[in-house]
């Protein structure tokens, strides 16, 4: 037998067999083959990477076919080890140091190969959530997992804080509006109670219904935010039992058992310089600024007062959403101009209207002045004395 | 209870504002110092001994230092020297007293609130001067009132407030080296008054007599009792919460199953003994008899029970339903609530939130809390560096073998809450900000005091000017006398000491809360 014909043997055998084959079939298979020649055509398919051999878990090898065999364009050994990795790891995708790892290739090397795949449209990154300065690869046409995307609260790898603080604020309206609605009826204390349990399902009904979000919101989403807003201690959980016997979660909404400690009524309760205030050295109670601001406060005032010191004074994190990318545009910079602060502060404006109501009677003499008739016929008589 | 620095510093402050320089200077010795003998006292605050023995008087009478006789340590047998200790909860309760004063009115009426006073003004009093002095103080604003009738209306009040257990007994003059006081219990629901001379009363102050001599009952004193009224405004601040998450009339059912608590029990008990549903329906018809409450009471224990504030439990369903007053779980939940919001205060929604996280997984790692949080994890980090900056959650890190590689290990930070810490935290600055408010008062007003000394000299020559049939003119130039600048000054100065006043008998609700957290958990600190 010459060797095309058996290559071409060696894989129609291996193509019927997915699993591969042992050495003792191969043997048995090939045995009117010369066996040095079996081993040569063998050595000439695992060198144009056709085939792969392998080890079970007793050590015996195993021939099998490779898959990425069947993809047009991978001519390199490598190429096709490193898109067979990506293959595997499937809607999960792969780190590149993971491939690194298994394949051994060089990184110079394997960032080559990895750009050349995507080149032709094999493979893509994807910008995993996990660790944002991760990427992992994955064939071109597998959808990521949602573990890797982030799902609904994820806009380009990034945490979508508007979409949930907007997501978090409708559920939290649809609660609020229920338990107001079931307020008003004129019914036991623990017939209002039950009515103003919710269930993800009437949620979900009412944020379709108000139309404000484009994406599609299931279940679990709605899930996720009622459990954030459990932990704002907004809400409270319970289960009932459906007509049809199911047993369903349902949520309410709730005030807190307490609205405001005391102690936080008073700038004190929250300052962080508290440890150092004493009735010697630099912070006193007598030199507090915090003091004297609340003091001069009228109540109203104060209450706003207090939501904006405590932030402050704690360093707590202001809001954090995407920056602008482009701040300094023309039209950014018309924005942020102040121009009422140079209105106050530029003397050219507080002078401006002075030196018209000055000027404008002076003006108004030397404008009559010039213009009278005596003035005209002096002129006139000027003219013609000259010749004009 | 504490005594730390802030503690130290506030009750210095209130001692000296209530009872002077030299009462402050012996009371602090015994802060201190803690328990000490006469001389020992003597030489610490280097006061001369009769100075001393009138200071001490003074601190006893007003329940602020208490004594014991010492123990002989060669012979192990009771000494003739008294040892004297401070009672710091006593100097803290003329806060908790003043911010009782409208729960008061509002149950005894202004009449209980009078004889409170006068008894608070006093110390400790027999009942025929307290109803003397009530009576007078009320006459004096009141003059066209009928005597007798105003003493009968005070011994009246007075017999309440003993039944109700806001005045008991106080030692006695003569006994009180022999007594301990535990020995006087409160008087039963049925007691009366005895040796109280109405009579004699009338004569006295119809003769202008503003003073009694030899009282009969004058070696039978009382005192305003500091756990009732500690007992009854923790009555109030449970009531409150469930008004607030429920309505008025959980609100109200609270406070009759917690009167019932405090009859069928001990008060202050981790839980109450089981209240069977027939008594407290009897309880409610008398209290609130025709309310939403009475027909709905089967509800409203359902709902309370239910509740998470869990302050009461459903035991069973024998003879029409079995309640049980959880008191203890009842103030971990109202203490973590009330440090939710602190947190939330302090560090926004964000951290609240966060910190309701750490406390639900208790121990938990930094990436689950931004999972849970629902936040950006820079921001998520950002917040929670903050909250264990300032020790509201603490962290420990915990040191993980890999299996990988023998030896090789991995660090992971689990966070959580240390409660106790928090609480103690809280507290701190709870007597801070009480001490801080009250040095601001102190230098407002010393600050401003030329303004104020004017003004009161003014409005007493206005008065006495005024008594004389001074003409108008004259009294409008008097008060002409006070400047724009000074009347604006005097206004914000009213303005700013009503507001600092307020704001330190406010927090005491907070003190409130944490002490009785710390009083319930005490085993656990």
């Amino acid at each position: 037998m010459d060797t095309a014909k058996v290559q071409a043997k060696i894989l129609d055998v291996l193509k019927s067999a997915p699993n591969g084959i042992d050495e003792k079939a191969r043997k048995q298979l090939f045995e009117d083959c010369d066996s040095s020649n079996i081993l040569t055509v063998f050595n000439g398919l695992l060198a144009q990477g056709k085939i792969e051999i392998l080890a079970d878990e007793h050590k015996n090898l195993i021939y099998k076919l490779k898959e990425a065999n069947l993809i047009p364009g991978l001519e390199k050994i490598e190429d096709q080890i490193v898109y067979d990795h990506i293959a595997r790891s499937g809607n999960q995708g792969i780190w590149v140091r993971d491939i690194r790892t298994k394949t051994n290739l060089p990184m110079h090397t394997l960032s080559k190969i990895l750009k050349q795949l995507e080149s032709k449209k094999l493979v893509k990154s994807v910008k995993s959530v996990l660790a944002v300065k991760r990427k992992v690869y994955m064939l071109y046409d597998v959808m990521p997992d949602s573990r890797v995307t982030g799902g609904t609260f994820y806009q380009e790898q990034e945490f979508d804080v508007e979409f949930t603080d907007l997501l978090t604020q409708e559920t939290l309206k649809c609660l609020t509006k229920k338990a107001e609605s079931v307020a008003k009826l004129e019914t036991g204390p623990l017939e209002i109670l039950t009515r103003s349990f919710v269930t993800i399902s009437d949620i979900l009904k009412f944020i379709c219904r108000t139309k404000i979000f484009n994406v599609q919101i299931k279940d679990n989403d709605i899930q996720k935010i009622l459990q954030c807003l459990s932990f704002d201690g907004k809400i409270e959980c319970s289960s009932r039992v459906e007509p049809s016997g199911e047993t369903v979660e349902c949520f309410r909404a709730v005030a807190p058992l307490i609205s405001t400690p005391s102690i936080v009524r008073m700038p004190c309760g929250a300052c962080p310089l508290s440890e150092k205030c004493s009735l010697t050295g630099r912070i006193t109670p007598s030199n507090c600024k915090y003091f004297t601001d609340w003091l001069n406060l009228d109540s109203n005032e104060l209450i706003q007062l207090f939501f904006n010191q405590n932030r402050k004074m704690s360093g707590a994190a202001g809001p954090v959403g995407r920056p602008m990318k482009y701040p300094y545009t023309l039209s950014a910079k018309i924005a942020q101009f102040p121009f009422k602060w140079h209105v106050n502060n530029q003397w050219i404006w507080k002078y401006y209207l002075i030196g018209v109501a000055v000027c404008t009677p002076l003006f108004y003499k030397i404008q009559k002045g010039a213009n009278s008739a005596a003035n005209k016929a002096k002129w006139a008589e000027s003219q013609k004395k000259s010749g004009h | 209870m504490s005594g730390t620095s802030q503690h130290s510093q506030l009750c210095s402050i209130l001692l000296r504002e209530a009872y002077g320089d030299l009462a402050e200077k012996v009371a602090m010795c015994l802060f201190r110092f803690g328990d000490l003998t006469f001389s020992q006292l003597a030489s610490h605050s280097k006061l001369k001994q009769s100075k001393l023995q009138t200071v001490l008087k003074g601190l006893i009478n007003f329940g602020l230092v208490q004594f014991e006789m010492g123990v002989d340590a060669k012979s192990g047998t009771q000494s003739n020297t008294p040892i004297y200790n401070l009672c710091k909860g006593r100097v803290l309760f003329l806060h908790r007293y003043i911010r009782g004063v409208p729960v008061f009115i509002r149950k005894f009426g202004t009449e209980g609130e009078i004889v409170l006073d006068t008894l608070m003004k006093c110390g400790h009093e027999c009942a025929s001067d307290i109803i003397f002095q009530a009576t007078v103080r009320i006459l004096k604003t009141e003059s066209d009132q009928n005597v007798a009738s105003v003493l009968e209306q005070i011994k009246g009040k007075l017999t309440e407030l003993i039944q109700f257990g806001l005045i008991e007994r106080a030692p006695s003059r003569q006994t009180e080296t022999q007594e301990k006081l535990s020995d006087f219990s409160t008087p039963g629901k049925n007691y009366s008054l005895k040796g109280v001379d109405l009579p004699m009363m009338v004569q006295r102050i119809s003769n202008d007599i503003l003073t009694l001599e030899d009282a009969e009952d004058q070696a039978i004193l009382w005192q305003v009792s500091r756990k009732r009224v500690t007992q009854l405004l923790r009555d109030e601040m449970f009531a409150e919460a469930l008004t607030g998450r429920i309505d008025c009339h959980a609100g109200n059912l609270v406070r009759v199953l917690l009167q019932l608590m405090a009859d069928t029990g001990p008060a202050m008990a981790d839980a109450s003994n089981i209240l069977h549903k027939p008594f407290i329906q009897s309880a409610v018809k008398n209290s609130y008899s025709g309310s939403p409450l009475e027909a709905h009471l089967s509800e409203y224990l359902q709902i309370l029970s239910q509740d998470s504030s869990s302050l009461v439990k459903n035991l069973g369903d024998a003879s029409g339903g079995e309640y049980q007053i959880t008191l203890k779980s009842a103030i971990l939940e109202l203490t973590w609530s009330a440090l939710e919001k602190i947190t939330q205060e302090q560090f926004g929604t964000k951290g609240a939130r966060i910190f309701r996280v750490v406390r639900r997984h208790q121990f938990i790692l930094v990436d689950d809390i931004q999972n849970h949080a629902m936040l950006p994890p820079k921001e998520a980090k950002q917040i929670l560096y903050t909250l264990v900056g300032q020790n509201f959650v603490h962290f420990r890190e915990m040191k993980l073998g890999t299996g990988s590689e023998a030896g090789k290990t991995s660090t992971s930070y689990y966070f959580f809450i240390n409660l106790n810490q928090l609480v103690r935290m809280c507290l701190e600055k709870c007597y801070l900000a009480q001490f801080s408010a009250s040095v601001r008062q102190n230098d407002i007003v010393s600050k401003y005091s030329h303004t104020i000394q004017k003004e009161s000299r003014l409005t007493s020559l206005y008065v006495t000017l005024k008594d004389q049939g001074a003409p108008q003119e004259q009294l409008e130039d008097i008060a002409g006398m006070l400047t724009l600048t000074e009347r604006e000054d005097l206004q914000k100065i009213g303005t700013w000491r009503s507001q600092l006043n307020f704001s330190e008998y406010d927090i005491d609700n907070s003190i409130l809360l944490f002490e009785l957290y710390i009083q319930m958990f005490k085993g656990k600190i």
